[in-house]
């Protein structure tokens, strides 16, 4: 039996994004899939992630029929690795390593979909974690993968859901997401590089997740991250680009887990959602920015981001340290 | 990738040379979420790789194999990887490889992968060859790109190279585009690296008058870099990066640089430079901060310099009006 109760219909009357063109594009490639698009395959489980996330954010996961989410579901857990083969999750079956995003994300979709997570071998997971973390605190994304900022958000996110800090030296990793401040009062990938907006939400959310966002100057971060709005526009990534829809969320988000709740957001969001708007297929979709074709990361962030703000009405509360519903995230802890 | 390959190429399945070789195809259970329609090509080459996985083979064939696999997915971490320690295994030249993909970096510059591979090369090699060459090509075609600067600043740091090529390197790039972050992001790197020693073992060995000098310095080089373009944000972030700092040295840079950076400012300052204002903003609250008097900076107008708090409040006002955009936050660095 299918149960459709109000509060998890998109909702979309007052609202300029189309949100639910969004979740039915978003399901279909679940259902479906990508025709011939090899050079997606590595980044299978961050795109099933985003689609599934992405509905979520909608309130439309009551509208994705109980046999998706058990595919979902059996897809994921078959992506597991074994801890003989070094724990983990894999990001898609071609390729045998297990990913810390792969991991991630695999636990948010289980999450997403009702699952209880009691197939997960947590101690496989604790183990890949702690062969990946490198002297420093960094986290690489596979055994012999590189490492920045993104991956030890990854491994952060998959701490605070299996509560496997034990297995990581988190003083460690709180030196290396400090250490990633730069003199702008951005995060940067690795130390001393530039200061990003992507960096910056992995940096900042992983501090928060471990409870030392103290250690942050939060002073100069706030003014580097509201500086990242460009007139007439939305968000930018860095200082001097052009805005992508994508930062809606990683700058939005950041600015939300900086800042008092009481001064958020602390820009006019309104050229935020018209450049989104501007950016939406009708068909369904969002892209990067006027010149591109859409993708699932484009459709999902944004909105996720646009929830953020408080510029889409109606739509379920987001953990802004997790990527993913509040409900969600405090059921399973 | 593989010098012998083309288009039609056949599949490893058609090859006799590889009749011996079992392909293991990809456990991929029925109906799956986020498929995708492998082509032909694709799948050939991957069950061919993991068979050599798991067999453990690493040869010139296998050396092939993983260029096929490449070319059909440049992000397979797992062909990359197993490209490295068949290389390693085969004695073939790093150098080689080196100029090999070299060539793939130019078709895909943003690919993670392909700098990691070089990475790890280069760590083998122990040598930095002449990846800054390298890396200049791709930052002639996009003078922003994230991982070809950070790219840089791993092998200047990895082989002990930071020296005065790489701050006129970084020059060269920000007189042709002053608004370049990368560039002077970089810039920020190679000044506190060389000449400060930071996040060197020799740090603490600076003593507190270079670190004046050098601040000094480097605030009079925003600022120089701040006529032409007063609202570029890249330059305003390096001046107050250098001007106010965290640090050990915070107060005695502040005290030396502060006067001529606020006076630099003053004379640019309209009703409508946005950043001027900011920076000031910045500097007159760590002047508060640091408890300067308030005849220690220039105000703007006549009469006698007012408290720091004054100059500030006047500034976010004026920053509410014509940087409205963010007047929520020029309201709240008010209060």
């Amino acid at each position: 039996l299918l149960k459709r109760h109000p509060s998890t219909h998109p909702h979309t009357e007052n609202m300029s994004i189309n949100v639910q063109r969004h979740v039915a594009l978003l399901s279909v490639l679940i259902d479906k899939g990508f025709k011939t698009k090899n050079q997606l395959d590595p980044s299978r489980m961050t795109l099933l992630y985003f689609a599934v996330a992405g509905v979520a954010a909608c309130g439309g996961m009551g509208l994705i029929k109980d046999d998706l989410k058990s595919r979902v579901v059996e897809w994921v857990y078959a992506q597991q690795v074994s801890l003989e083969k070094g724990g983990g999750f894999r990001m898609t079956p071609t390729l045998d390593d297990g990913h810390v995003t792969g991991a991630h994300c695999a636990l948010l979709v289980l999450l997403l979909c009702g699952d209880d997570l009691s197939r997960v071998d947590k101690e496989a997971v604790g183990t890949f974690l702690t062969s990946i973390q490198q002297h420093d605190g960094s986290f690489r994304c596979t055994a012999n993968g590189e490492s920045d900022a993104r991956f030890l958000y990854s491994a952060m996110v998959v701490c605070k859901i299996l509560s496997l800090f034990d297995y990581i030296n988190k003083g460690n990793a709180v030196k290396y997401a400090i250490s990633n401040q730069r003199y702008d009062g951005g995060f940067s990938g690795n130390p001393y590089e530039e200061s990003h907006g992507g960096n910056t939400f992995c940096c900042v959310a992983s501090l928060v997740i471990m409870e030392a966002d103290h250690f942050i100057n939060k002073k100069r971060a706030l003014k580097w991250l509201t500086s990242r709005l460009t007139p007439d526009s939305g968000f930018n990534g860095r200082p001097n680009k052009d805005a992508d829809t994508c930062y809606n969320y990683w700058v939005g988000v950041s600015i939300r887990l900086l800042s008092d709740p009481k001064s958020f957001p602390l820009v006019d969001t309104s050229s935020i959602a018209s450049f989104t708007k501007a950016c939406e297929c009708e068909t369904g979709g969002i892209a990067k920015d006027l010149e591109s074709r859409i993708d699932i990361l484009h459709t999902t962030l944004p909105i996720l981001g646009l929830s953020n703000l408080g510029v889409l009405g109606g739509l379920p509360e987001l953990d802004p340290r997790m990527g993913c519903l509040k409900s969600v995230i405090d059921s399973c802890s | 990738m593989s010098d012998s390959e083309s288009e039609d190429a056949p599949l490893f399945r058609e090859r006799p040379e590889w009749e011996d070789v079992k392909p293991i195809p990809v456990p991929e259970m029925e109906n799956p979420v986020v498929k995708i329609d492998y082509t032909d090509e694709f799948r050939d080459a991957h069950d061919y790789l993991r068979a050599v996985i798991a067999s453990g083979e690493k040869s010139e064939r296998v050396l092939d194999l993983t260029g096929v696999a490449i070319k059909c997915n440049p992000a397979n971490y797992t062909a990359w990887q197993y490209r490295r320690e068949t290389i390693t295994a085969i004695g073939s030249s790093i150098e080689k490889e080196l100029d090999t993909v070299a060539m793939q970096l130019s078709y895909f510059p943003k690919n993670f992968q392909i700098w990691h591979h070089r990475r790890e090369l280069l760590s083998k090699l122990d040598s930095p060859g002449n990846e800054l060459t390298v890396i200049e090509v791709v930052l002639e075609k996009d003078a922003k790109n994230y991982h070809a600067w950070a790219h840089r600043k791993w092998v200047v740091c990895k082989f002990n190279i930071v020296g005065d090529n790489e701050e006129q390197y970084a020059m060269s790039l920000i007189e042709e585009d002053v608004r370049n972050n990368s560039a002077w992001n970089y810039l920020n790197f190679v000044v506190e690296r060389r000449d400060l020693k930071i996040g060197t073992k020799e740090e603490a060995s600076i003593t507190k008058e270079r670190h004046v000098e050098v601040r000094d310095r480097e605030v009079g080089r925003s600022l120089e870099h701040m006529k032409c373009a007063p609202g570029n944000e890249s330059a305003h972030n390096y001046l107050i990066g250098n001007l106010v700092l965290q640090s050990e040295h915070a107060k005695d840079v502040f005290t030396k640089s502060a006067p001529f950076a606020v006076q630099s400012l003053l004379q640019l300052n309209n009703d409508n430079t946005c950043w001027v204002k900011s920076s000031l903003v910045d500097i007159y609250a760590a002047a508060e901060e640091h408890k300067c008097s308030p005849s220690d900076l220039p105000d703007s107008g006549e009469g006698e310099p007012r408290p720091y708090r004054d100059r500030v409040v006047e500034l976010c006002t004026a920053l509410s009006k014509i940087d409205p955009v963010r007047s929520k936050y020029w309201q709240h660095i008010k209060g």
